[in-house]
């Protein structure tokens, strides 16, 4: 569509596969570290909506594709987060880095209990693991909240680098 | 009408975008791990990636510690230091050289006694959501013989079964994964039970063992070969935790895995053979 959903989609799915194969050198069992979530927060604060959408749907995408988790779980809670950030940058400055920090600690908590939630009713998660499930929810919610804050960045500055393309896709949008 | 749509566009896009994955995913039918035709090849194209960054990291971590990490622990006499540090980095490849020679030559023998092909595999990748689930990924594919619902093993016992593959990579559930039921006897009194994954690295759950069933804290489970996945005989996990209730029907343990799933470097891949395809059990243990 834009050459912006195409890098930041493309960027989003490099990074998962990154994350993935250094938790699997790491050995690194008991964390997750979404390192999209960086990409997904900086499109709910500077891309339209179409487009972020699109972005945050393909940030779920590869989270499922590469955390062998039923596919379709994760694409419509990550368009959730995403519509959930934009509202809140809307409403107040998002700007510094704490403020990444507990966006992405809140968006990573809040998607993973979504995935939880459509997990439990499909029946493919029991009572018996859903609290587990949760307590490990947290750890990976707040190695998100630290990792988000360079991948933000990064991808602020790849923003800036396609600036001349965001007339393109408001113009295609409008 | 149009115009609506049209002034709304926007809005309805995301709410497509939300809604109809949740829809798909609770209406789908698709086994867990089970991936597409786009998945495989979006997969496949971000191997080499995967592949690469793993040995990077490996390399370094490799480098840090027979080497870099050494040099910290020297500073009283640097003589002393770089001699050391020279023999000591020489050692710790030697140790690490010797370790990989045992891991792959327990592997090696461990292969000659299954009584089908087997193929090892090097562990390039881990699931990045271990909340949801639990799940390798593997340096070999299909051009290595490796198929969907081929067990994977290590020497001490059983990790999982192949749930996707590519050409050059293949996904392993892990027998911890919330969706994962493994058919297992006790090697003790021969009681049959089902071992399903609870998401956490350590620990799985026997079910349906009823309350009168022979089980005792420390027995070993082993695979019943029931099922069509695993080969019978092979190790699983202790039973711990028994707790045998007043009420209901069944008795509740904790299983801990005989593998030690979150240091997994190697594995064996059972590939499919001639009985396979006629849908019979596969081979078991020499």
């Amino acid at each position: 569509m834009t050459r912006r959903l195409f890098v930041f989609g493309l960027l989003a799915l490099i990074l998962t596969a990154v994350e993935s194969a250094f938790l699997g050198a790491m050995g690194l069992t008991e964390v997750g570290l979404s390192l999209a979530l960086g990409v997904l927060l900086l499109v709910a604060t500077r891309a339209t909506d179409i487009e972020g959408a699109a972005v945050a749907a393909l940030v779920g995408y590869g989270w499922d594709v590469f955390s062998g988790a039923p596919m379709g779980l994760s694409v419509g809670p990550a368009v959730g987060v995403f519509v959930l950030a934009r509202m809140l940058s809307q409403a107040v400055e998002v700007k510094g880095g704490l403020e990444i920090a507990i966006l992405g600690f809140v968006g990573a908590f809040l998607h993973g209990l979504a995935c939880l939630g459509l997990l439990f009713i499909s029946g493919s998660m029991g009572e018996l693991l859903f609290w587990p499930a949760l307590r490990g929810l947290m750890s990976h919610s707040l190695a998100a909240a630290v990792v988000v804050v360079p991948v933000f960045a990064f991808t602020r500055w790849l923003d800036r680098l396609l600036g001349e393309d965001r007339n393109e896709s408001e113009a295609w949008l409008s | 009408m149009l115009s609506i749509l049209r002034r709304y566009r926007e809005l309805l896009v995301v709410m497509a975008l939300i809604a109809l994955p949740i829809l798909l995913f609770l209406a789908g039918k698709t086994e867990p791990g089970e991936r597409g035709t786009v998945d495989r090849a979006v997969l496949t194209v971000f191997s080499p990636i995967q592949k690469g960054v793993f040995w990077v990291v490996d390399g370094a971590q490799d480098i840090w510690f027979n080497y870099v990490y050494l040099v910290g622990l020297k500073e009283e006499n640097i003589e002393l230091r770089r001699e050391s540090m020279r023999l000591m980095g020489e050692v710790g490849q030697w140790e690490e050289v010797s370790r990989e020679n045992e891991r792959l030559r327990r592997l090696l023998g461990f292969k000659d006694r299954i009584d089908k092909d087997a193929v090892a595999a090097p562990v390039i990748a881990l699931g990045t959501r271990p909340a949801l689930s639990r799940s390798i990924r593997l340096g070999k594919g299909s051009r290595d013989g490796i198929a969907p619902k081929d067990p994977v093993l290590t020497p001490e016992g059983v990790v999982g079964r192949v749930v996707a593959v590519g050409s050059g990579w293949a996904d392993v559930m892990l027998i911890v994964d919330p969706n994962s039921a493994v058919p297992t006897v006790t090697s003790r009194a021969r009681t049959r039970a089902t071992v399903r994954g609870t998401g956490k690295i350590g620990a799985a759950v026997l079910e349906h063992a009823s309350r009168t069933d022979d089980l005792e804290e420390g027995d070993l489970l082993v695979t019943s070969g029931t099922g069509g996945i695993f080969p019978k005989g092979l190790p699983l996990g202790h039973v711990t935790s028994l707790e045998r209730r007043p009420y209901g029907m069944f008795q509740r343990a904790t299983v801990v895995p005989v593998v030690d799933l979150s240091r997994l470097e190697e594995v064996i891949v059972l590939t499919r053979g001639a009985d396979e395809e006629e849908g019979l059990t596969r081979g078991v243990l020499r």
